[in-house]
């Protein structure tokens, strides 16, 4: 294949590279207002730290929506399945004492609840969407009353025992690093591994090859020899159980491991954003994730720095750019390009 | 999987069984057809009313109604059992639910007014093969705009209200256009745009509630705005709660279902839904027709926020909605996306909410039990194959069981006890003080039991298969739970009977099984 | 065979099984049948509207419930509560319990937590004047709406306490506060809390946050973190459900820093929540006192009146100077200096001498 300058410039360069740069920037701003280095350097290292620490669901639960996706199965109940993950790593870790148990079944759940989207849009050949909408309303209905039968409280759940926290004291006199990385729960460490897990098996296996050949071609697939069903089945419950694990990170990876009402708040639509924004790539997942993950943060690091304290009272706007960056990025900015055969139920042809 | 099945070497006579419904199927085809003769003859003003009455005895009517009727009975049953499993009395709940919302109607057409808006918003959309799920962000920009007219510019009784409802209609409708524009001419799924387009609008409507629009006051610290003027409001036309946005609801019905079935506009739109590339090659512009219907969707749902803040909250609050939009999906989805269905199916919901209330206060049943009700009606009616299969296999059983008697009244107990067996294994799983082991074989038990009910529904003889390593299973909960001192013998009668019960389902079962292999 | 028919008697063959089958399961075994409900003497009705998402604070919204239950035990009453998702639902639960009257018993009291209700407090007290009602928080006019009691706290007084503990903790000489949103009632906290310091720890430095939310604890946790890792080593939280997580922060950012890092809890004592494991609490805690405001005293209070007859309406004051604001000190859990708690005591008879008055909004630019 020719290799194009242009196009690898446009696609796949030139993003980063702005991103980077108003990143430096901004510190370069930041670092001119704050007087003494030291503040700057725990400024900065919490900023670092945050970042990963609202990117890691994210890119979880994206990483779960490629899978889908790319299997042509459209799931917008991600937001759904976070919650189930969220009160099921709760809920375990009451009964058993051992958050990892708690781990474990919040991404069962996760895929639990993904087995019935599968049933639904993939089985049925129901309709995705709607299929979705009911997980999300299911989900937050059942949650919040499992949440009064378990523990007879509403609003939030009794604390639990947290997963341990990766604690890296040899780290701890870097300046930047040593604060960010000294208390990050090992599920954010993990994720970068299923980062790469999820790009192996996407592009370097058979099983990535079909997966993605039932979102592109399922009747090519087909006529292979190769169920179409079995791979969006599939596809849909990984999905699934990235989403659990995303959902179990928000409740028992940070340090108040506890399950609060709608604690997910929408995360499951900001990590569907960050797909489409990745272009519905492993690295690109990664990227928007950790992108949306920083402006998520920026809204609280602007009110550390007395010269930008005027912005919080713009902070909606910050909030709002991973949405309007899709809707730009969708309106022709940079090419999209989803699987082709995406939320199309796939008939077998009759057999004469 | 076929060649399991358990095949009938017999045919079933069909004049016999089906003879009652096929005749009164054929009756009602008779009425039908003597009312559409009836009909041509009729003078002019009746004979629309007598069209209608011949259409509504269709089967291409009822069968929607029936599978919207069967997803609403299922999701009723799966949430009693919920409810059981949880520990409330459900059968208290749905009396509180049932005379709670009968006693306080206005309030069920109170919370279906909004509902109603939304849902047309959704089918309209899906009519012309779109996907409208930001009808929460229209609804959010329409209030807005009500709202900020309701209370800058004064005008007089009577033309206020309608002032401010076409600005909401406008500002949804704009919000509505955007996607529908980028769907035509960029080709950006309107799924992920309308939603993306949803959150941007209630943080910018947050944004201008909490920041430039915020009501002054030395009280008054939460993000909304001005109370509009008293000239704005819709007034109230029944009970406490009813406003004339209800009447406006019904007008739209009627106005969505006039465009769609007598318009030249309606019948493009359907007729893009239908097949984009053939509507094309007709002659009409599938692009025009997107970006219109989205438009149009837009303007419904920003019906819906403006008559919210007209009739009932009198200004904009920051993130008032409840979901509104959203819930729009889960109307048009049970209404079958006709309007009418969608104002019944808007009434039900409506009915659930006002429900709800009185649910909590007497049966003290929490809210968000409506909530799972609504996800459940939307999962089932999301999967008519779901209805249509156990349909199907409802009535394989009925044949099977005029044919013979023994096997299937065999597997009719297999299934009870297997489907108790999967409630009761659940409702173990919170006794966690015996351990994981046991906590996991209950886990384990339910998901089997589940597995085996639907196998053995489907007539197929793994189910009595799996029912008997269940019936094992039980016996191994039993031992676990005596070593750990509980009192077991509940959990091994149980096993018991579902060992014997299997038992001899396999032996009556396996060899006719195996026979008919070779043969499907 | 035509499709009607399959479809009717599908219906039928399933709605049986499935009806027989949870039939069955209710009527052979039903292992959680509720109790059935004991006969209460005395049966005062009172209900209960809580501000959006706040139960599970363990602070405000829970305080106020522990007074209601306080209630049930010592007065016999009986207590319905719900808790509304939205601001906008305020009015309808409200009106609810108020129509009650038209066709049940009425509730003896309406109470509504937190100042967001105002709106919805006046519309339906306008409407049902005879309905008894109260709303914690906010001032209702005693001379419009007889029928409503208000119920008002001297915050920043106990906020100044807290605060001259934090400034006299403190080995870095910053102190931070996180608030639930930036209003004057939360600015209240804040000015009493940074006069305080300043009273005992002369040009200490401060940071203000918000959270902009009552129900988000990993905001909260977020704004912690910074501020910890800024230097700031002892932080008021005075944000509802989302100052859990500036406790969660303290206990984690603690491991990592060579000085403590505190946290000061508010409105119910929050000291055993710096525990290791809250449910045992067990010293050492991070929590180095709590701010008391005492909503479940205001709650039972104004139960009480109902229950007695003594209800007028009117307003509702609570102060150092009535204990309805206090300081939390545990001994068992964290044993302070009492040099410091003699210090802190001698400013709290002068606010309620009326000496040294505190601020009650942000005097600082």
């Amino acid at each position: 294949m020719e290799f194009s300058m242009k196009r690898f410039l446009r696609r796949d360069v030139i993003i980063p590279v702005v991103l980077l740069a108003s990143i430096t920037i901004l510190l370069k701003l930041t670092y001119d207002t704050v007087d003494d280095t030291e503040t700057f350097y725990a400024l900065t290292g919490w900023l670092l730290e945050a970042t990963l620490q609202s990117a890691t669901p994210l890119i979880l639960a994206a990483l779960g929506g490629m899978f889908s996706e790319k299997s042509g199965v459209v799931n917008i109940g991600l937001e759904g399945m976070m919650l189930i993950g969220a009160f099921a790593a709760v809920a375990a870790t009451y009964f058993f004492y051992d958050p990892w148990i708690g781990l474990i079944v919040a991404v069962l759940a996760g895929g639990a609840l993904a087995v019935v989207h599968a049933i639904i849009s993939v089985k049925m050949k129901g309709n995705h969407i709607v299929s979705g909408t009911g997980i999300i309303l299911f989900a937050a209905g059942f949650t919040t009353l499992m949440l009064e039968v378990i523990w007879n409280r509403k609003g939030m759940s009794e604390q639990v025992a947290a997963l341990p926290k990766v604690s890296m004291p040899f780290l701890r006199d870097i300046p930047i690093i040593g604060v960010a990385f000294d208390n990050l729960s090992p599920i954010v460490y993990f994720t970068f591994v299923l980062v790469i897990v999820s790009w192996y098996v996407m592009y370097r296996t058979p099983f990535g090859l079909r997966l993605r050949a039932a979102g592109e071609d399922p009747s090519t697939l087909d006529a292979a020899g190769v169920s179409v069903e079995k791979y969006r089945f599939v596809g849909v419950v990984i999905s699934g159980l990235l989403a659990g694990l995303g959902g179990a990170y928000l409740s028992i990876g940070r340090e108040l491991p506890a399950f609060g009402k709608q604690m997910t708040a929408g995360r499951g639509f900001i990590a569907l954003a960050a797909l489409i924004f990745g272009n519905w790539s492993p690295l690109g997942v990664l990227i928007a994730g950790l992108f949306f993950g920083f402006l998520d943060t920026l809204r609280f690091f602007v009110g550390f720095v007395p010269a930008w304290e005027w912005v919080q009272g713009y902070s909606q706007f910050l909030q709002m750019m991973p949405f309007v960056l899709v809707v730009l990025a969708l309106a022709g900015i940079r090419k999209s390009v989803p699987p082709k055969a995406i939320a199309v139920p796939y008939e077998k042809e009759v057999k004469a | 999987m076929s060649e399991n099945r358990l095949q009938d070497t017999r045919e079933p006579s069909n004049e016999t069984q089906t003879s009652l419904l096929s005749r009164i199927q054929a009756d009602v085809e008779q009425i039908r057809i003597k009312l559409v003769n009836i009909a041509e003859e009729a003078p002019r003003p009746i004979k629309p009313i007598i069209v209608a009455v011949a259409k509504l005895l269709t089967w291409t009517f009822w069968k929607p109604v029936i599978w919207a009727i069967f997803s609403v009975i299922l999701a009723v049953i799966t949430s009693a059992v919920i409810m059981e499993l949880s520990g409330y009395n459900s059968s208290e709940a749905f009396i509180a639910l049932i005379t709670g919302a009968l006693r306080q109607f206005d309030r069920v057409l109170f919370f279906s007014t909004p509902l109603i808006f939304t849902g047309l918003s959704v089918a309209f959309v899906f009519k012309s093969g779109l996907f409208n799920i930001g009808a929460e962000g229209q609804l959010y920009m329409g209030s807005m705009a009500a709202a900020i007219l309701g209370y800058i510019i004064p005008l007089p009784y009577g033309v206020h209200p309608l002032v401010c409802l076409a600005t909401g209609v406008l500002a949804g409708a704009l919000w509505g256009f955007l996607p529908g524009l980028l769907k035509a001419y960029r080709g950006a799924h309107e799924v992920v745009t309308t939603m993306m387009l949803t959150y941007t609008a209630i943080l910018f409507t947050q944004w201008l509630a909490a920041g430039p629009l915020k009501e002054p006051g030395e009280f008054q610290w939460n993000a909304q705005t001005a109370r509009i003027l008293e000239t704005a409001e819709l007034p109230t036309i029944w009970g406490n709660y009813l406003h004339a946005g209800f009447l406006v609801a019904i007008v739209c019905v009627i106005v969505v279902a006039f465009i769609l079935n007598r318009t030249v506009m309606g019948y493009e739109m359907r007729a893009v839904g239908l097949n984009e590339a053939a509507a094309e090659t007709a002659g009409i512009n599938p692009k025009k027709n997107m970006a219109l219907s989205l438009a149009i969707g837009g303007g419904l749902a920003g019906l819906a926020g403006a008559s919210e803040v007209q009739g009932n909250l009198h200004r904009f609050y920051n993130l008032w909605s409840p979901g509104l939009g959203f819930d729009g999906i889960t109307v048009a989805v049970l209404g079958s996306n006709n309007p009418f269905g969608c104002l019944l199916a808007a009434i039900f919901f409506g009915f659930l909410r006002a429900g709800g209330n009185a649910m909590h206060q007497q049966a003290h049943v929490p809210i968000e039990m409506v909530g799972v009700m609504q996800g459940l009606v939307v999962l089932f009616v999301a999967a008519p194959r779901l209805v249509q299969w156990m349909a199907d296999q409802s009535l394989d059983y009925g044949k099977w069981f005029s044919v013979e008697k023994a096997r299937p009244i065999l597997f009719i107990f297999n299934m009870a006890i297997v489907l108790y067996g999967a409630c009761f294994s659940f409702s173990l799983l919170g006794e966690t003080q015996l351990g994981l082991a046991f906590i996991g074989i209950s886990a384990a038990v339910s998901i089997l039991s589940i597995a085996a009910f639907f196998l053995l529904f489907a007539r197929n003889w793994r189910g009595i298969i799996v029912s008997l390593i269940v019936s094992m299973c039980w016996f191994a909960l039993a031992v676990i739970g005596m070593g750990a001192g509980a009192d077991t013998g509940f959990i091994f009668l149980v096993g018991l009977v579902q060992a014997v019960l299997s038992g001899l389902s396999l032996l009556l079962v396996k060899g006719v099984g195996q026979s008919k292999g070779g043969g499907a | 065979m035509s499709f009607s028919n399959k479809g009717m008697i599908a219906a039928v063959v399933i709605v049986i099984i499935a009806v027989a089958a949870v039939g069955a399961y209710i009527v052979i075994y039903d292992p959680f049948a509720p109790p059935p409900d004991e006969f209460v003497e005395n049966p005062y009705d009172v209900a209960i509207v809580f501000a959006t998402g706040g139960l599970g604070d363990k602070s405000f919204n829970d305080g106020c419930k522990q007074g209601a239950d306080d209630a049930v035990t010592e007065l016999s009453i009986n207590f319905t509560y719900v808790e509304p998702t939205s601001i906008t639902e305020y009015e309808g639960f409200l009106r609810s319990y108020a129509e009650h009257t038209d066709y049940d018993e009425p509730y003896d009291l309406i109470i509504s937590i937190g100042f967001d209700q105002a709106d919805a407090v006046m519309a339906v007290a306008e409407d049902y004047p005879n309905q008894y009602m109260a709303i914690v928080d906010m001032f209702i006019d005693p001379a419009t709406y007889p029928n409503v009691t208000s119920l008002l706290f001297n915050e920043h007084e106990g906020s100044a306490l807290v605060g001259a503990m934090a400034g006299l903790m403190t080995e870095t000489d910053m102190v931070g506060f996180v608030g639930g949103m930036d209003i004057p009632l939360i600015n209240k906290f804040a000015a009493g809390y940074v006069f305080g310091a300043n009273y005992t720890n002369k040009g200490i430095n401060h940071t203000i946050a918000y959270v902009g939310d009552w129900a988000n604890p990993s905001v909260g946790q977020t704004l912690a973190n910074g501020m910890y890792a800024a230097g700031t080593d002892v932080i008021f939280a005075a944000a509802g459900r989302s100052g859990l997580g500036v406790i969660a922060s303290a206990k984690a950012n603690n491991i990592s820093h060579a000085y403590h890092t505190w946290a000061i809890g508010v409105d119910s004592p929050q000291m055993y929540l710096g525990c290791v494991d809250p449910e045992y609490p067990e010293p050492p805690t991070l929590v180095m006192t709590s701010m008391l405001k005492r909503v479940d005293v205001a709650v039972y209070n104004v139960i009480e009146q109902v229950v007695d007859g003594s209800y007028t309406g009117g307003l509702m004051f609570f102060s150092l100077s009535n204990g309805g604001i206090d300081y939390e000190i545990n001994e068992d859990l964290l044993v302070i200096a009492p040099a410091i708690i003699t210090e802190i005591n001698t400013l709290k008879a002068a606010i309620i001498a009326g000496t040294v008055v505190v601020p009650d909004e942000i005097y600082w630019t």
